[in-house]
């Protein structure tokens, strides 16, 4: 096995099983989700989908459902994931890590993967009941493959895009001010348009996955007013290619920093 | 394999000079490095382990170039590093601690690192308690499990900084032990401000101030250093403590009379015994010695 590989898969193994183990996780995780169900049960749009399922097409409950979890979520995701990185300083394990001839860029990419999928299951699994409900609640099992297609084409881009963000950039930035800053962004940058404020919400930036949920399954919760299928292709390949370019940038930030030191 | 280090320096943010032009030679087996708190010790150590970069002068380990990316690379293959402040990650199990470390450690063969890591788990003593988090782990059991990780890719060159500070007495003999059981055919350099620690490990020494070697030999050689120089003087009174002309190892409250063990001068006025020097005269003669110069450049 290639060295570079071996190091990352045993970096994404290892960060993924500390995470899981991580109680704060799934604790955290849960209160968010019970607050957005919370919320979610005084929105009558949602209880109307609710009350009608059978009424609506298949298809757009099951991306309705989809873009309600990324809508909140993801800001309980990237703030779970800001101190991974600082955690390896505060735990002093990254002087131990730093004496090892491993990559440094295949351990960050793999704290990166790991630890982001560790932080996801939280989400499949509110989102697999969800979706066992509609199952259940309509009797068609076609919502199982649409499922799957939702959830890999607008949740997880965006989780990669916010795991490599908030896995990188609180190696210098102060982790506490990346998560204020961060739930900032999240309201400013995905879910709002605010009057005489530029935003990215409206561009294939967002990480909410709008462009994907318009342009390939033709509705959306997010402030997308027009997206085709190839504006969706755009959107995942520039959150995928920036989640991948962020954690290189500063891997060799990191080795420029260490050799300053 | 030896280690060569030829007018090392390393000059910290803000000018702060923490190794001023070191030279050392250190050879194969067992080697101590003595030098109070703030000495150049641990950055000598960091340079060595490949974490921090000298600013200049020359470094080898074996053939490996320690002044060059590609070289630090090639050291880290054959090293093994128990850092003064060993930071483990508190949730996982000494043995996927192990395991983890192995990894980054190149040992890829995952039958083989297993065995390996429960060789080690037996050899430090901690196989029955593998399982638990490190979390749970005494301070003696995080070293145990550090020397472990440090021995993952059987180094031949193993750096151990600090490794009984805060240990109990129990805890320190049982890891001094360990230690001298390392030495055989690697160089295991062996950092310290606890004198004891070096007395029971190593023959080999050299000793720092300020960033320099000032003294290297054997252990014997640092004791020659204090001959005719140690003294146990009765007083009266107590004696000054910032007397330029001698050091105060020890005191003993007789009652009526104070005595005291100095290396250097005694004072005219008092009688003094002279005594057989040991490690610590010599350690306390040395770093108080003003006119001590550090060791001579090395020739190549």
């Amino acid at each position: 096995m290639n060295e570079k590989f071996a190091v990352f898969w045993g970096a994404c193994a290892y960060e993924f099983k500390m995470q899981c183990k991580r109680p704060t996780v799934w604790v955290a995780m849960l209160l968010v989700e019970l607050f957005m169900i919370g919320i979610m049960t005084r929105v009558p749009e949602f209880t109307n989908v609710l009350g009608h399922l059978k009424q609506f097409p298949i298809l757009r409950v099951v991306v309705y459902w989809t873009d309600l979890l990324n809508y909140i979520l993801p800001v309980a995701f990237g703030i779970l994931l800001a101190d991974r990185l600082q955690r390896d300083k505060r735990t002093r394990v990254d002087e131990l890590l730093t004496a090892t001839p491993s990559s440094h860029t295949a351990r960050l990419y793999g704290k990166f993967l790991g630890s982001s999928i560790a932080t996801a299951l939280p989400i499949l699994l509110l989102f697999l009941i969800g979706i066992g409900i509609i199952v259940a609640l309509t009797g068609n099992i076609v919502a199982l493959p649409m499922a799957l297609a939702t959830f890999a084409a607008v949740i997880i881009p965006g989780l990669l895009f916010v795991g490599a963000f908030s896995v990188s950039l609180p190696a210098f930035i102060w982790v506490p001010l990346y998560q204020i800053g961060f739930v900032g962004y999240w309201f400013w940058g995905n879910l709002y348009q605010p009057k005489g404020i530029p935003t990215l919400s409206t561009s294939i930036l967002t990480p909410a996955g709008g462009y994907m949920s318009l342009g390939f399954f033709g509705t959306s919760i997010f402030p997308v007013a027009k997206a085709n299928a190839i504006q969706g292709i755009e959107s995942l390949l520039v959150l995928v290619f920036l989640s991948l370019l962020v954690v290189l940038i500063i891997s060799k930030l990191q080795k420029w920093q260490q050799a300053k030191m | 394999m030896d280690i060569r280090i030829n007018n090392l320096e390393k000059i910290y943010r803000g000018n702060v000079h923490a190794l001023n032009g070191l030279n050392l030679e250190i050879p194969n087996g067992m080697f101590g490095l003595l030098g109070p708190n703030g000495a150049g010790k641990t950055t000598l150590m960091r340079i060595l382990a490949g974490i921090l970069h000298g600013t200049s002068g020359e470094l080898y380990v074996g053939e490996h170039n320690g002044m060059t990316a590609a070289g630090r690379t090639e050291i880290k293959r054959i090293l093994g590093y128990l850092p003064q402040d060993l930071g483990v990650y508190p949730d996982l199990s000494a043995r996927e601690f192990l395991d983890y470390i192995g990894i980054l450690k190149g040992l890829n063969d995952k039958k083989a690192r297993h065995k390996r890591v429960e060789e080690l788990l037996e050899l430090v003593a901690l196989t029955h308690v593998a399982n638990r988090k490190l979390k749970t782990y005494s301070g003696g059991m995080k070293r145990r499990a550090g020397i472990a990780q440090a021995l993952l890719n059987d180094p031949k060159f193993l750096i151990v900084d600090e490794p009984t500070a805060g240990l109990d007495p129990e805890e320190r003999i049982r890891f001094r032990n360990l230690l001298s059981s390392l030495g055989g055919n690697r160089v295991v350099l062996l950092s310290t401000h606890i004198v004891e620690d070096i007395a029971q490990t190593s023959q080999n020494i050299a000793m720092m101030r300020n960033g320099q070697v000032i003294f290297k030999g054997t252990l014997t050689d640092l004791i020659n250093e204090t001959q005719n120089k140690v003294w146990n003087v009765t007083s009266a009174g107590p004696l000054p403590q910032d007397n330029p002309n001698f050091v105060i190892v020890s005191t003993m409250n007789m009652g009526a009379s104070m005595q005291y063990r100095i290396v250097g001068t005694p004072p005219a006025n008092l009688s003094a015994t002279p005594l057989a020097p040991n490690l610590e005269d010599g350690y306390v003669w040395l770093m108080h010695a003003p006119d001590r110069q550090p060791t001579s450049t090395l020739k190549r």
